[in-house]
């Protein structure tokens, strides 16, 4: 549609969609490029026909997805000569988009996206420890920390992105900071909902310090456990959230992270 | 067995040669951009970021262009012009970039939105900071440009400079294939292993099998036990970077 090329994030988030686009799947990119930023608070909504060919959906099918959105408040229209669809940032949109792409993914889907994720971290880390330069360890030092003080779930979700990507890059693979960023779109979206709790955030940033210090030391195989085991834990909270509030008599939480 | 001097010294001086043709392709672009900002008076602290970009996707597409289709361009995959500039408190961010994929020359655009996850902060970047903060060029990498180019690349920079004040850079980013393998190529003359390492110490090029591009010559776990495969090493240009000889294996 342009000759203008532009970031891996955005290239993801407005891939084409599969044989079948649905509504629903262009409600939740569409949505997760707002709640990332990458469609910022004013920013003008490309064009629609550009952006249904973009996608590969019928232009029926954008316009169903843009009226859910003027519902949720994420998109405004106006008319006159300064018209078009501007993006607006409800306050609310990070727990409640994580929340509707909890929904949109079943209980294996969850698990098997959380494996992964903590495969990318355990991986990046290994090789991080090995070849990160000391640049790349202050960086990951400094996220880990903001993460660990961040006033609100978006925040935390931001940094501990950051991180991860931040990893793959020290890692010196193009391919484990590729992983990163898709995940980043297709996982990302969810961490706000257990960063909710600012302890979570306190205990995460805690754990992601040690492991860029793991890095620091060079040690691989620790480091590669360690951001393992954060991701994996990440993902038991994820599936306890999604399945809800439990009845009495019934398992809590599983395995090692009792308490 | 020793390399000897002699085609040391020249394997050195056509090393020396590819980075100074990088630096002299950016420095045309870096005049050929402060004579357009002298010509046209632009006030880089006075205009918007929006003013500032479209003002430099115009002066610096021409130049883009050049760089990467005239002479030495193999060696170069994208450049552009950053700047950094306003008071203190409502500082804006600028960048303009063009790359060359399969021969097409295309601009690139990046997420300069502070508030987006995918911010590309290229101010924290050393490429960016040193040329910033000191005035002289900057040789960064190679390293993995997560938000920019997400692959591994090397940035070589220039300052920008406006009424005698280092606003900005102008900077390309090395086509790392076809950079590696000429170094490389340079390095099959001596008759020992040998690399091209940066100034931390990490291949940009070498002849050992296991010491590919990205790597550091020792990693991080065997820095402090281990001894350096260096038995000698030569400097390269004012940027930290140098060839060394390694040894043999075993």
């Amino acid at each position: 549609m342009t000759d203008v090329l532009s970031t891996l994030t955005r290239d993801v988030l407005f891939a084409p969609l599969d044989a079948e686009g649905r509504t629903e799947t262009v409600v939740n990119r569409l949505r997760t490029a707002v709640t990332l930023g990458v469609l910022a608070d004013g920013n003008q909504l490309p064009n629609e026909v550009e952006l249904a060919a973009q996608f590969n959906v019928a232009p029926g099918t954008l316009r169903e997805a843009l009226a859910i959105l003027r519902d949720e408040g994420i998109v405004e229209t106006r008319r006159g000569r300064a018209g078009g669809s501007f993006i607006r940032v409800p306050d609310s949109l990070h727990v409640s988009h994580g929340l509707a792409i909890l929904r949109s993914m079943s209980p294996g889907d969850l698990r098997d996206s959380s494996d992964w994720r903590a495969t990318i971290a355990g991986s990046s880390a290994y090789f991080a420890a090995e070849r990160a330069s000391d640049e790349n360890v202050q960086t990951l030092a400094a996220l880990a920390d903001d993460l660990g003080t961040a006033p609100d779930e978006a925040t935390a979700r931001r940094h501990d992105t950051r991180f991860h990507i931040e990893l793959a890059a020290a890692a010196q693979s193009r391919r484990l900071s590729t992983a990163a960023i898709n995940l980043q779109v297709a996982y990302a979206p969810v961490l706000p909902l257990v960063y909710e709790a600012p302890q979570v955030r306190k205990d995460v940033g805690a754990g992601l310090r040690e492991v860029a210090e793991l890095v620091r030391s060079g040690a691989a195989d620790q480091a590669r456990r360690l951001a393992w085991e954060i991701a994996d834990e990440t993902g038991r909270r994820l599936l306890q959230l999604r399945a809800g509030p439990r009845r009495p008599g019934t398992r809590g939480r599983t395995g090692k992270v009792a308490k | 067995m020793m390399a000897d001097q002699d085609t040391t010294g020249q394997v050195v001086s056509s090393l020396e040669a590819h980075v100074q043709a990088l630096y002299d392709a950016l420095e045309r672009a870096q005049v050929g951009l402060e004579q357009a900002l002298a010509a046209d008076e632009v006030d880089v602290e006075q205009r918007t970021s929006e003013e500032l970009t479209e003002y430099l996707r115009g002066a610096f597409r021409p130049l883009a262009a050049q760089l990467l289709s005239g002479q030495s361009s193999g060696h170069i995959a994208g450049t552009g012009a950053l700047v950094d500039a306003g008071p203190a408190a409502s500082r804006q961010l600028s960048m303009v970039w063009w790359v060359r994929r399969n021969e097409v020359v295309s601009e690139k655009r990046h997420n300069l939105n502070p508030a987006s996850d995918a911010f590309y902060d290229f101010r924290v970047a050393p490429w960016f900071s040193v040329p910033q903060r000191t005035g002289r060029p900057a040789l960064t990498g190679p390293y993995i440009d997560a938000w920019g180019l997400d692959d591994l690349t090397i940035t070589a920079a220039v300052p920008l400079t406006v009424k005698g004040e280092v606003v900005g850079v102008v900077a390309l980013d090395v086509a790392i294939p076809q950079f590696v393998a000429d170094l490389s190529q340079e390095l099959q003359r001596l008759d020992v292993d040998a690399a091209v390492v940066n100034a931390e110490q990490r291949i940009v090029a070498s002849t050992a099998p296991e010491l590919t591009t990205g790597l550091p010559l020792t990693s991080r776990a065997q820095a402090a036990a281990t001894q350096s495969p260096a038995t000698a090493s030569y400097p390269l240009c004012g940027q930290g970077w140098a060839l060394v000889l390694l040894a043999p294996e075993g």
